[in-house]
């Protein structure tokens, strides 16, 4: 009952018209990022970290905002994807699939309404599951003290590069450079200058914006440039009928349904987000339905009920990301993390205690998170056509702007010269490490989180006077180092065991 | 060049530069038993580890890259920096207008299209930030103009 009080003293937050209309506004650029192949939600979000505090929003505000643009980049992905065979964003990778063939054989409207809706159940679903799971986890996460914390974000570095990577030892070397990034200006507990190089603008750290702009934006734009060259092809089949009937939802409900709680569980780890709860969920409906319905399964072909699993799916882990990164203040992907930086700059400390100390931040943000959802749904399936559209906007206009924005962004922080020729060279950095398949959203983690490791990992040795077997002293400390462990050692021995034959296609994931 | 390889002798350079540096940092006043260098020399550890990892095991195979991006890659780099580094001087419209030209040319836009665009980024976006959202931008060598 008092979860339900709370959530309704969000509603009052969200319903506010500023909170509103930002709610609408984020739905509508999310959905716009999402149709453009390339550009993604963490692209988007990261040019708006500066944006946010030029225009003094409260930190519930860019909250809404962001996760807004969040939820309806996972809308807009599959638009692309069904239209054109180019996933949007990544996790539509698994849309395109299904969705396309659908379109190939003029199909195309009851793909793009009935993902529309699947994606909303699924989203839906997820927003109830963060409404119940969350406040429970939150309360048991407070008897975390430092040593936990320091287990606990191990925990999460180790599931993103075990979990998620194709490639972990790329991924630990990502995250190793995100800690490195985070240890750069003023060590707050001993007043000692660390790798500032006497340069005056770096005394307080890296700019979060100038990097995370550096890192999605900027490198985003380097890639582009090459699949540019290689050629998109745009070519927009036929809509056909504009509205899925009866009999096709009630063919799709239980994929749905299932593609939803695949989804919302796969959210919840650290790393894993909509990309591989989408592709699990396509494997897990391929194999019910091949069983159950062998004449009509059509998998590969445009089967209604892959596609229904795998929208529902993504769109609910994408939602369900939100819990660990509330309660725990451990984010699982980049967007979250880039959110979660975000809250910092406001002097808000993540974490369990996040739900006692804002509880009109956290009830606000979810409580826009159905108000958000509801939107997408109503403008997804009239103006699929006008957001289909984006990808008719040349590369050369949309170029010189995301360039424009990010640097009003970044030199709006301290109105220097130095950030935006740093953002330059973090942006052609990371095209580099991009092109060698080094993912982003483990070192944009460790960049956020590397502060609060050291400061839980300092404070844990304080209290033993410098005895570094404290770390491993608590049950749940234990727990969290060996599931590290596992995480890092089991798949690529599971790997090796099976002849590298599974091995689920996900590449680098930004989102 | 882009390869595994490159890759993980870089990290290592990196992992030594960082561990080099962070050797030396001694706090004045020691109030805890764990200093300023600690966290940097474990990250200088794991980068490290995983740089020797990717020296010994990379296959030393160029990535195959997309012909005739290069060369589109190189241009955009040194515009984009340029853009940085005249932002101040040069004032935020005409370096913009100039950035926006070649990179639009970049993109495969003809000179009309680029200039186009430029000017309306350019003076658009100074009303709008400038004027409208009150983010201060400089003004550079058109000084009173604006």
């Amino acid at each position: 009952m008092e979860t339900l009080s709370f959530l309704l003293s969000g509603f009052a937050v969200a319903a506010t018209p500023l909170n509103l209309g930002l709610a609408a506004l984020g739905a509508i650029v999310g959905t716009m990022v999402g149709v453009l192949p390339g550009l993604g939600p963490v692209n988007a979000v990261a040019m708006l970290v500066p944006v946010v505090f030029a225009l003094g929003l409260p930190p519930e505000s860019s909250m809404i905002l962001m996760a807004s643009i969040y939820i309806g980049s996972e809308y807009g992905g599959r638009i692309s994807a069904i239209l054109i065979n180019v996933p949007g964003e990544a996790s539509a990778v698994m849309t395109a699939l299904e969705g396309y063939p659908l379109s190939r054989q003029g199909k195309a409207g009851i793909a793009l309404s009935l993902s529309a809706w699947t994606s909303f159940v699924g989203s839906m679903l997820a927003t109830v599951g963060i409404v119940v799971a969350a406040p429970i986890l939150s309360r048991w996460a407070l008897a975390f003290g430092p040593i936990e914390y320091v287990a606990l974000m191990v925990f999460a570095f180790a599931c993103l590069a075990g979990l998620l990577a194709e490639q972990p030892v790329k991924a630990l070397l990502a995250v190793g450079i995100g800690l490195a990034l985070s240890t750069v200006g003023i060590d707050p507990n001993s007043g000692v200058y660390r790798f500032t190089f006497g340069m005056p603008n770096l005394i307080d750290g890296l700019q979060f914006a100038t990097v995370v702009i550096g890192l999605f934006a900027i490198s985003e734009l380097l890639l582009l440039l090459e699949s540019h060259h290689a050629g998109i092809p745009a070519r927009v089949e036929r809509m056909g009928r504009s509205l899925f009937n009866w009999s096709e939802m009630r063919l799709t409900n239980a994929a749905t349904l299932r593609g939803s709680f695949i989804g919302f569980f796969i959210g919840l780890l650290p790393g894993a987000g909509g990309t591989v709860g989408s592709a699990l969920a396509y494997s897990v409906e391929k194999r019910i339905v091949e069983r159950q319905d062998p004449e009509g399964a059509r998998f590969g072909q445009g089967d209604l009920r892959g596609l229904a699993s795998v929208e529902a799916a993504n769109n609910s882990a994408s939602n369900s990301n939100f819990i660990p990164m509330l309660t725990l203040g451990i984010p699982s992907s980049g967007t979250t993390a880039i959110m979660l930086g975000v809250l910092t700059l406001y002097n808000i400390t993540p974490g369990p205690v996040l739900f006692t100390a804002q509880p009109e931040l956290v009830w606000g943000l979810i409580a826009s998170l159905f108000i958000g959802n509801v939107m997408l749904l109503a403008m997804n399936i009239p103006f699929v056509g006008l957001f289909a559209r984006m990808l008719s906007v040349p590369a050369w206009v949309l170029v010189p702007f995301i360039v424009v924005v990010s640097a009003v962004g970044v030199y709006s922080g301290k109105s220097a010269s130095f950030d935006l020729v740093l953002m330059v060279l973090v942006g052609v950095a990371a095209w580099w490490l991009r092109r060698l398949a080094v993912p982003m959203a483990p070192l944009v983690l460790g960049f956020v989180l590397g502060k609060l490791l050291e400061q839980n990992l300092r404070r844990a040795l304080s209290l033993s006077a410098g005895d570094v077997g404290i770390l491993w002293s608590s049950w749940i400390a234990v727990v969290l180092w060996t599931a590290a462990a596992l995480t890092l050692i089991l798949p690529p021995l599971l790997a090796r065991l099976r002849g590298r034959k599974l091995k689920i296609q996900t590449q680098g994931s930004m989102e | 060049m882009s390869t595994d390889r490159t890759l993980g002798g870089l990290a290592l350079l990196m992992a030594l530069v960082i561990a080099g540096f962070g050797w030396g940092l001694v706090a004045p006043f020691a109030y805890e038993p764990v200093g300023p260098s600690a966290f940097p020399l474990v990250t200088a550890a794991l980068i490290g580890g995983c740089g020797l990892v990717l020296l010994l095991r990379g296959t030393g195979r160029a990535e195959p890259g997309v012909p005739g991006a290069g060369r589109g890659v190189l241009i955009l780099s040194a515009t984009l920096l340029a853009y940085a580094v005249l932002f101040q001087p040069l004032g935020f419209v005409l370096s913009t207008a100039a950035m926006s030209l070649v990179t639009a040319r970049v993109f495969g836009a003809t000179w009309a299209q680029g200039l186009v665009v430029g000017s309306i980024l350019a003076l658009g976006s100074f009303l709008l930030f400038d004027h409208g959202l009150d983010v201060v931008l400089p003004t550079g060598v058109l000084g009173e103009l604006l």
